[in-house]
């Protein structure tokens, strides 16, 4: 069920007006939100319920268990197990197919051909955000930060809760199980906020990425070979808008719907095209993906509290994964090494940076030292915005030639793509009014103050249910007028 | 060894900071979207309020896009009770074009068919219109009909692939989702 669909548009009308009904009855509520989220996650295939389930159970029971475990040992043991459970699903039915063709193509190359068990396998929507969801309750369990939960209920809609199921945010446990512990609230900040978020959301998905994958990037992904520089350098800037547009954009609805139910969520993406740097970025892209890697990957790796070399590998490691996350294919590898490997640059150079930091105080006037002045120590200022405008379009074409990768049907279709970066000969053939202001403007929006939506929300708040109803109905009306036709899926449904 | 005593004692004040917080249930409201809600929160209020405005949003839209209604029921016309529906809806379509009411809706269309047609020239010349009159048979000029869609390169035939279309779904229901894992 696609958000921007009747039928999502009558079943949440349904599920809202019910679980309100609830309210004073906390325990049948959490069961009908339960039953809701299984009936959404059913209606793309209700086989894939059953894996929803059997994940739920893995990670209530790894979670009592380590809960009630006091030895450190088979605490370890445990959750080492409940974690390897996680994967296995999550391997096999994302990279089986990847990991067969690689073998076979390796047996090829070493004149060793094989029957290979080769099967298809269908990849159940949102099967990466719920196993990771699951792994970080466990482990959050395990590091006690949080109280294993008794009460299976509250696990399963955890892991199932139908906003955020399919394509995040991934919420960590800590922020939502207290949630179903409070009595639910709906005040007026959070329906005016629920009803801008929709709407920014539909916006960004069924306009602006849509517009920009039917119009463009599906058409030079395809066959880069048949188009010029001009083209193929244009088809990244909107492949870039695209993808932040269709992504942000149902983290949107789904950070408002949820809101509309009395939940809260987390930002999933703050302005990243504003980034100065590609650590910068990975704090505003994907938040939520970002923060898990920290805390369950790069940190248990030892993060930066080993020496550089070992920072240096522990964040290759980290976006390696990261990339393999997103899909089983070498692009991904590829995208998330490129990442790795500037990452690991920017702190090169800021170690530099801060050496040299170190050797200006030492030789700094008497009277500046043990201080840190900015004045005393040129480099401690902060950087002037030329600078900072230079290190943002960098940092932005950095993204840009990744995502070439991520986007790319094949390394072939990469490395040609690449290529015809030298091909001006070509006129272009995309670079219409239209098409070219619709990706400056949605760049541009990314410098606008970042509480834009908060404001538009405050100017709701409080207003009458004529003055809500007719924004969301004219709001709807004018994104359904203006968008072409059809409903494409959102990009990370294939995650 | 020091190293192992700080990460001890990190992860003791970890472990007390969890308890502390579970016993007041105190949340930190970092990062959040939203604000949590005030105890004095009207919330049998607001949902009569958003059920209210989720009403008037399904009548606007019913009234002036009738015509999503009438695709999103011909996919439920195989049932006698569907068929019903469908036929009702098209019958409310009729009522609403025959009321003008769907013209906002295609007025809309029509002006952004019309941009994203337009060409660097047609914009020229709202900019500096004394820069003379565009060809009429300028396919990007304003008020002439739009010209086909640019022909599409075609696909290299060894490869044995379709080009893809834009994706066209019937709106209210969702495209087939299953993926093969093929890269």
């Amino acid at each position: 069920m696609l958000f921007p669909t009747l039928d999502f548009a009558l079943f949440f009308l349904v599920v809202f007006a019910l679980c309100w009904e609830l309210r004073h009855r906390p325990e049948t509520r959490k069961v009908f939100l339960l039953a809701a989220s299984y009936f959404f996650y059913g209606y793309w295939d209700w086989r894939f319920t059953m894996l929803l389930a059997a994940s739920s159970l893995i990670n209530y029971t790894a979670g009592r268990l380590v809960g009630l475990t006091r030895d450190e040992r088979q605490r370890k043991l445990l959750v080492g197990l409940a974690v390897a459970f996680n994967l296995a699903i999550l391997g096999f039915f994302k990279y089986y197919g990847f990991f067969l063709d690689s073998l076979a193509d390796l047996l090829l190359r070493l004149g060793l051909e094989r029957d290979l068990p080769f099967m298809e396998i269908i990849l159940p929507v949102g099967i990466s955000f719920f196993t990771f969801q699951g792994i970080s309750y466990v482990v959050d369990v395990y590091r006690r930060e949080i109280k294993p939960v008794t009460a299976p209920l509250d696990i399963f809609l955890y892991i199932s809760f139908f906003p955020q199921l399919v394509a995040g945010p991934i919420v960590r446990a800590a922020d939502f199980l207290p949630q179903l512990r409070e009595k639910p609230r709906l005040d007026a900040a959070m329906v005016s906020l629920g009803v801008v978020l929709i709407l920014t959301g539909l916006f960004k998905k069924m306009v602006i990425a849509n517009y920009l994958a039917t119009e463009v990037v599906d058409t030079v992904f395809f066959d880069p070979s048949g188009y010029g520089a001009p083209d193929l350098i244009f088809a990244v800037y909107a492949y870039a808008v695209q993808i932040y547009c269709d992504f942000s954009g149902y983290s949107d609805i789904a950070i408002g719907v949820a809101a509309l139910l009395g939940y809260r969520f987390k930002w999933n993406f703050n302005q990243p095209y504003r980034a100065a740097s590609l650590r910068e970025f990975w704090r505003r892209w994907h938040i939520s993906l970002s923060q898990w890697l920290r805390d369950y990957l790069y940190k248990p790796l030892g993060g930066s509290r080993g020496g550089s070399l070992t920072t240096y590998r522990n964040l290759m490691l980290t976006m390696l994964l990261g990339g393999i996350w997103h899909g089983a294919a070498w692009t991904f590898i590829i995208w998330g090494a490129i990442h790795g490997c500037v990452l690991v640059l920017e702190r090169m150079l800021q170690a530099v940076r801060g050496a040299r930091s170190a050797v200006d105080i030492a030789l700094a006037a008497p009277a500046a030292r043990g201080s840190l002045s900015a004045a005393a120590v040129p480099e401690l200022r902060k950087s002037g915005p030329v600078k900072r405008a230079l290190a943002v379009l960098i940092t932005f074409h950095i993204v840009c030639l990744a995502w070439i990768f991520f986007r790319a049907e094949s390394l072939e279709y990469a490395l040609i793509y690449l290529s015809g970066f030298g091909n001006w000969a070509e006129p272009a053939q995309f670079l219409q009014p239209f098409l070219v202001v619709m990706v400056a403007a949605s760049l541009a929006a990314h410098f606008l103050p970042g509480d834009l939506v908060q404001r538009a929300a405050r100017q709701l708040e409080g207003r009458s249910a004529v003055v809500l109803g007719a924004v969301l109905g004219f709001g709807i009306l004018l994104i359904e007028s203006v968008a072409p036709e059809g409903v494409a899926p959102f990009i990370y449904f294939q995650f | 060894m020091s190293f192992a005593l700080e990460y001890r004692k990190k992860m003791q004040a970890k472990a007390r900071k969890a308890q502390r917080s579970a016993k007041t249930g105190a949340q930190s409201d970092e990062g959040f979207a939203v604000p949590p809600a005030g105890k004095n929160a009207d919330t049998r209020g607001n949902r009569r309020r958003v059920l209210a405005a989720l009403s008037l949003a399904a009548l606007i839209l019913s009234v002036f896009n009738s015509g999503a209604l009438v695709t999103y029921t011909g996919g439920l016309a195989g049932s006698p009770l569907g068929l019903r529906v469908a036929i009702a809806s098209e019958d409310w379509h009729a009522l609403m074009e025959k009321s003008r009411m769907t013209g906002v809706v295609e007025s809309i269309r029509g002006a952004v068919a019309t941009v994203r047609h337009s060409s660097w020239q047609d914009l020229a010349v709202l900019v500096a219109p004394s820069g003379g009159a565009p060809d009429e048979g300028d396919p990007g000029s304003p008020g002439a009909v739009p010209g086909p869609a640019p022909v599409l390169p075609a696909g290299d035939g060894e490869r044995g692939r379709d080009l893809p279309g834009p994706i066209e779904v019937e709106r209210g229901t969702q495209p087939l989702l299953k993926a093969e894992i093929s890269r």
